[in-house]
């Protein structure tokens, strides 16, 4: 039982792991991929986006090359639903048009197991509990 | 003896608070703790708790007949999983007798099973930091 659960809880850290790499490449599809399908995300404070919007919405921000670093505070996983608690930072370079930018938060993140055995995030929500 | 209480939970998040209101507010763990899965993760009593573990301390805690007060302030919802961000204000009672207060915010996961119905899967109070 427990083995279970550590053994669990490892792949929800590794895909939170591969989630900061593959957000790093810049590569919008390989990063959708790690979200269900109706996945909701939360990157604007008290609007979630979910399908054609939320995939649009991520594919435009990882156009400006911005860098993730993430730490896992807390983990809660069951055996098929996740909850994370991360402290996150993000650097968005300067562009022609734009100054540098820093946002930062203390994310609530829920991940489910799908049926092909991957974790993946089904509500991403950056700013946690902050409304 | 026994309430008659009826544990179905809603697609409406206000509903699914009212319900464990409801259930905690009974002093019963054993109706309480049907709300969640078995292999849900509580840390109602104060560390990560799951399985018989979870139900054991839940029934011990309710026992002590705790009166939780809670609002739902936000709701993400996927077609089977849920994330609420409730605010909570808990009156539990020491072995001394008094009455102490705690205001925080709590996170739930639901997630919805095979049947349809909606169940709990992590829960995660946290108490308001005080202000020294």
């Amino acid at each position: 039982m427990a083995e279970t659960n550590d053994a669990l809880t490892a792949a929800v850290l590794e895909h939170a792991a591969t989630y900061v790499r593959t957000f790093n490449s810049g590569d919008a599809a390989a990063v959708d991929r790690l979200y269900t399908d109706d996945a909701i995300s939360v990157w604007e404070k008290g609007h979630p986006a979910s399908g054609e919007e939320r995939r649009k919405g991520l594919a435009e921000f990882l156009a400006a090359k911005p860098k993730l670093t993430n730490k896992v505070l807390e983990s809660y996983v069951t055996s098929d639903t996740a909850l994370l608690v991360t402290d996150w930072a993000i650097d968005i370079p300067a562009t022609a048009d734009s100054a540098a930018e820093s946002i930062s938060g203390i994310g609530l993140d829920v991940l489910r197991l799908g049926a092909d055995g991957q974790w993946r995030f089904a509500i991403d929500n950056p700013y946690g509990k902050e409304l | 003896m026994s309430e008659t209480l009826d544990l179905t939970l809603t697609d409406d998040p206000d509903q699914q608070n009212d319900v464990f209101v409801a259930a905690f507010n009974t002093g019963q763990g054993a109706i309480f703790d049907q709300l969640y899965r078995e292999d849900a993760i509580s840390n109602l009593t104060g560390t990560p708790r799951t399985g018989a573990d979870r139900t054991k301390s839940i029934t011990e805690f309710l026992a002590s007949k705790p009166k939780l007060n809670s609002k739902v302030l936000r709701t993400f919802s996927t077609g089977d999983t849920s994330l609420l961000i409730v605010e909570f204000h808990l009156e539990v009672t020491g072995e001394d007798g008094k009455t102490q207060k705690i205001d925080g915010t709590c996170t739930d996961v639901l997630v919805r099973g095979e049947d349809g119905k909606w169940i709990m899967a992590v829960d995660r109070p946290v108490a308001d930091e005080t202000s020294a």
